[in-house]
């Protein structure tokens, strides 16, 4: 990587974020780890809501919602984890710290990669949900609705997991310190889903995706801003 | 602490002084004042009897956690802003008063509902919002004890405390929404605070000053003390003795 300064010129923050991108992708492709892992919990824990919650309920189609990103944000949280713990066992972040690489081509890297990584992870659970509990989720707002919770998921999950990457019981705290922040994120998207799958008009759903659009928005900028203090040396 | 003060530190601003005593006496007196007027002076409330008297414990309580996550937020502002170790130490002072108070009014309130609501716990707006703001300092003060000590950890724990701090009024809107998007049995409010007697509102508002009063001379404290382990920490690292 050509070395560049440490500002804050636009062309060199997409160039940056575009290499570290590429970087994550082709780590992953060669690994195939962290995608393959979140995959095979989702399924898993898709198996396990099947049972506990056939024996009270007998139509499972209602808890829908709630399973689909239940799953989805445990799953998600398990990528999370690996992202950052891969830089710090090869002591690569170091290295690109060193290049220099503006924080911020960091932040949007890891980010992105995130979010593709759970849109993947999202698709493929939008087709088992289908599969396993029977339910139409090819609905307009359902559509709006994932790739806002995704996004905002990867926005503020991301400063999270570079908090926790140095940290003794990394993979407990990461969880712990991010659920709550995530509860409002998690309350609108269970919403918005199943008022989608119920067929309701805009102005019903407004709501909700106008807060997951603000969510988003807000907690891109304070990430953003926010992430240099975390990997700052 | 006073004889470890005046042998290690000549410095002036370890001995406990006169903004500790004043806060200690002053919330001393208040605290007694406003016991006595929970439990006497204020009338007997007619539909709830002795279990509304735990009003005058669960707001205050709350009032002051939430108080001290706002001084968590702004001393979190003030650490990144200025790098001044004072700032990092106040937020992590206030986060343990504030977990402390939010946990004491939790309680109190679930010792209330019960009685009254006929629940525990209510996750109604208020009640999740304050669950979840626990939560969050909860989680700030285990970052803290787990990443250990350091400018890394002021850093990160300035970060949480912000981010957290923000998170409080979406919690609130979110969980305000779902209710009233999802009809949900609906649970009886109280009315105490609409018509209460004027006795009832004076004890209300001197047991709200006393803790208030309380929690500033539990913050002085706190961070006085914080601030002699630091010099302690600071004097060992010169001398070679870790």
């Amino acid at each position: 990587m050509k070395k560049r300064a440490f500002g804050k010129d636009l062309p060199g923050l997409i160039q940056q974020t575009w290499l570290l991108l590429k970087k994550d992708a082709l780590v992953e492709l060669r690994s195939k780890e962290s995608i393959p892992l979140m995959i095979v919990f989702c399924i898993v824990s898709l198996v396990i809501f099947n049972f506990t919650f056939d024996l009270r309920t007998s139509n499972v189609t209602l808890l829908a919602p709630g399973i689909l990103w239940v799953s989805f944000i445990f799953s998600g949280l398990l990528g999370l984890g690996r992202s950052f713990t891969r830089e710090t066992e090869r002591e690569t972040l170091a290295g690109i710290r060193l290049a220099p690489v503006d924080p911020a081509a960091i932040y949007l890297s890891k980010m992105l990669a995130c979010f593709f990584s759970v849109t993947i992870l999202q698709l493929l659970l939008t087709f088992l949900m289908v599969v396993f509990f029977d339910v139409n989720l090819a609905k307009p707002f359902v559509a709006v609705a994932l790739p806002l919770g995704s996004l905002g998921f990867a926005a503020i999950g991301t400063p999270f997991a570079a908090m926790t990457m140095n940290t003794r019981a990394r993979e407990a705290l990461l969880p712990v310190l991010l659920l709550p922040v995530l509860l409002p994120l998690v309350l609108a998207v269970v919403s918005s889903t199943a008022l989608a799958m119920d067929n309701v008009e805009w102005n019903e759903i407004s709501l909700w995706i106008h807060f997951l659009i603000g969510y988003d928005v807000l907690f891109l900028t304070i990430s953003f801003l926010g992430f240099q203090i975390i990997v700052e040396e | 602490m006073k004889d470890l003060t005046i042998n290690s530190t000549p410095q002036k601003q370890y001995r406990p002084g006169t903004s500790l005593v004043i806060t200690a006496i002053a919330s001393t007196v208040a605290l007694s004042v406003g016991f006595y007027m929970a439990l006497i002076y204020a009338p007997e409330e007619a539909l709830q009897g002795g279990a509304q008297r735990i009003f005058y414990l669960h707001v205050p309580a709350l009032w002051v956690g939430a108080l001290a996550f706002l001084v968590v937020f702004i001393s979190s502002l003030g650490y990144l802003f200025s790098r001044n170790t004072i700032w990092d130490i106040i937020a992590r002072s206030s986060a343990e008063m504030g977990v402390i108070f939010l946990t004491l009014g939790i309680v109190a309130g679930a010792i209330w509902a019960r009685p009254i609501w006929g629940i525990w716990y209510s996750f109604d707006p208020r009640g999740t919002t304050t669950l979840v703001l626990w939560l969050t300092y909860v989680s700030y003060i285990m970052l803290r004890s787990i990443v250990g000590s350091g400018p890394r950890t002021s850093r990160l724990s300035a970060f949480l405390g912000i981010v957290g701090f923000i998170n409080v009024p979406l919690v609130f809107m979110a969980t305000r929404w779902w209710r009233t998007l999802h009809p949900a049995p609906t649970i009886v409010t109280s009315d105490s605070e609409s018509g209460m007697p004027q006795e009832m509102f004076l004890a209300f508002l001197v047991c709200l000053g006393a803790f208030t009063i309380f929690y500033a001379f539990l913050m002085i404290y706190r961070v006085q003390l914080e601030q002699i382990v630091e010099r302690v920490q600071t004097a060992r690292s010169t001398l070679g003795l870790f």
